[in-house]
């Protein structure tokens, strides 16, 4: 689950109860006389307990994202006029969540689907928070994020909390509900906020970052074809996050080299521009191969990969070749190089960085420092620091390591936060209070 | 290592880059490659580095050098059997190196 993805269930469960109107009919209150009573009192203040436990988790993630794109400094010494749009909603976010008595829901509320839509669609909202509060620790910090995705994420905390102000007022007659401490400077502290976020425009490639599961090897036999080699391909950008050595390193160019060969040549019909491509990877496993011929480096563990790389080459051998490769595969089979490139790239980098990676001299000599009878030949290795030794840098820079490519938000990314938006605008005037014409 | 096998190993090393180098078919030069990751493999990685310099462009003479310095690792303890796998390997490559 993204960013993105949290998110949007949050703004669309939002979106909807903002739409809900007439909330102690919702709980199986009296309302109309063709509508019975179904629930009593009691039950209503539980179930507004509920929700008011499930309106504290979205409090509490709201008041996370409002912290982590904006700089956590102290505000306990600052006052209103010090405060700018950030930090006041932050301020009023700290202060709602201390003041909040509702508790924490448990895991059963959260993941036990409610009878009452109303309470159901809070405890989407509310699971969408508890799972949402991961991404902040995964990458989306005020560090790592654009000025353009901070203000993004800060509008919609800041949207968010607009919607939990307008439901707060319209709870106010649920039994025992307990309203939110400070609401209209809440209130006013988010919508000035909404305001100031918006001021320059959004960058809703934010979506796509955030908590994602860890990569896990596909255990199991052959399936068989290309999903085969998918398999042992995933399985070998896996183990390639340990470091491997000089000799393991080199056995996984061979592999890469080979694979993408025979690739290339079996799809040459179906996908020419593919084809291609898979030659030209072709061609640049084999100069590093050749430039790896004199790598030297011990340390590091390269045997899983290096057998993977093995094993790959056999399954490759055994897919007949009129097999036909599906358009999904293709892609997957992308995706992989293209990660596996990377990871290659960043090896070679950061072997050379840290030299744990060496070049062999041409010609070995025997060794002064010997004692005895014997004299051993003396090894010389040198760290890889200029170009004018080896390529094996210029290669994994410019021409291994994919071109960086530009990320596009998810489709419905727009869509769901004006959705939002039209929810907190569009609501009815308060009875007695004409509207305004004008 | 003692010097004699550092220069036969380092013969063999770099005759075999030179055909994997030259060679017409892109199987062989694979091939090719894993003589000389299977020949760094049996003295553990620790080998010394390649001189290509001065070597002929003939492949025959080429394969001929390369087949006579891996022979020679015999005479340096390296496991026969290795040497004959090795060996076989060369000669799989060379089969698989014609246009």
């Amino acid at each position: 689950m993204t960013y993105g993805a949290n998110g949007g269930q949050m703004r669309d469960a939002l979106a909807t109860l903002l739409r809900q109107h007439r909330i102690q009919q919702r709980l199986g209150g009296a309302g109309s006389h063709t509508i019975p009573e179904t629930t009593t009192v009691e039950e209503r203040a539980a179930l507004g307990a509920l929700i008011a436990r499930y309106r504290h988790a979205v409090l509490v993630y709201c008041r996370i994202s409002a912290t982590a794109v904006n700089p956590n400094t102290p505000l306990d010494r600052t006052s209103v006029r010090t405060r700018g749009p950030a930090e006041e909603l932050r301020y009023r976010l700290d202060r709602a969540v201390e003041g909040s008595t509702a508790g924490l829901t448990t895991m059963d509320e959260l993941t036990t689907p409610q009878n009452f839509d109303l309470v159901e669609s809070w405890r989407r909202a509310a699971q969408a928070s508890a799972l949402g509060e991961h991404d902040f620790p995964a990458g989306l910090s005020w560090g790592t994020l654009t000025d353009q995705q901070c203000r993004t994420v800060l509008k919609d905390a800041a949207e968010i909390t607009q919607g939990l102000v307008v439901l707060d007022q319209r709870y106010k007659n649920i039994p025992g509900w307990a309203a939110l401490r400070d609401c209209a400077s809440l209130g006013r502290a988010a919508q000035v906020c909404a305001v100031f976020a918006a001021y320059d425009a959004q960058d809703h490639t934010v979506d796509l970052r955030g908590w994602r599961p860890s990569l896990e090897t596909i255990d199991g036999p052959d399936p068989g074809g290309f999903a085969g080699l998918i398999q042992t391909e995933q399985n070998l950008l896996i183990h390639l996050t340990r470091f491997p050595h000089a000799h393991g390193l080199r056995l996984v160019i061979d592999s890469q080299r080979v694979l993408s060969h025979q690739l290339g040549v079996r799809v040459s019909k179906d996908f020419p521009a593919l084809s291609n491509r898979w030659a030209a990877r072709a061609a640049t496993y084999t100069r590093l191969a050749q430039q790896c011929r004199n790598l030297a480096g011990l340390l590091g563990d390269g045997r899983n990969a290096s057998a993977d790389g093995s094993i790959l080459l056999s399954r490759l051998r055994k897919v007949p070749s009129s097999q036909p490769l599906a358009p999904d595969q293709a892609k997957s089979l992308v995706r992989l190089f293209n990660r596996i490139d990377a990871r290659v790239s960043e090896i070679i980098e950061d072997g050379i960085a840290e030299r744990l990676y060496y070049l062999r001299v041409k010609v070995p000599r025997l060794s002064n420092e010997a004692t005895g009878m014997v004299r051993r030949v003396g090894q010389r290795y040198v760290p890889i620091t200029s170009q004018d030794r080896t390529d094996f840098l210029r290669l994994a820079r410019d021409e291994l390591r994919p071109a960086p490519s530009q990320p596009t938000p998810p489709p419905g990314a727009a869509q769901s936060r004006r959705k939002l938006q039209q929810a907190i605008r569009n609501r009815p005037q308060p009875r007695g209070d004409p509207p305004r014409l004008g | 290592m003692l010097l004699s096998h550092a220069i036969a190993l380092a013969k063999a090393r770099s005759h075999v880059a030179a055909l994997a180098d030259t060679a017409v078919t892109f199987e062989a030069s694979v091939q090719y490659e894993r003589v000389l990751l299977q020949l760094d493999w049996i003295h553990g990685d620790d080998v010394p580095g390649l001189d290509g310099s001065g070597l002929t462009d003939d492949r025959n003479v080429l394969f001929s050098i390369a087949e006579a310095a891996i022979e020679e690792l015999v005479d340096f303890d390296v496991d026969a059997l290795q040497i004959e796998l090795v060996l076989a390997m060369l000669i799989a490559a060379r089969e698989l190196d014609e246009p």
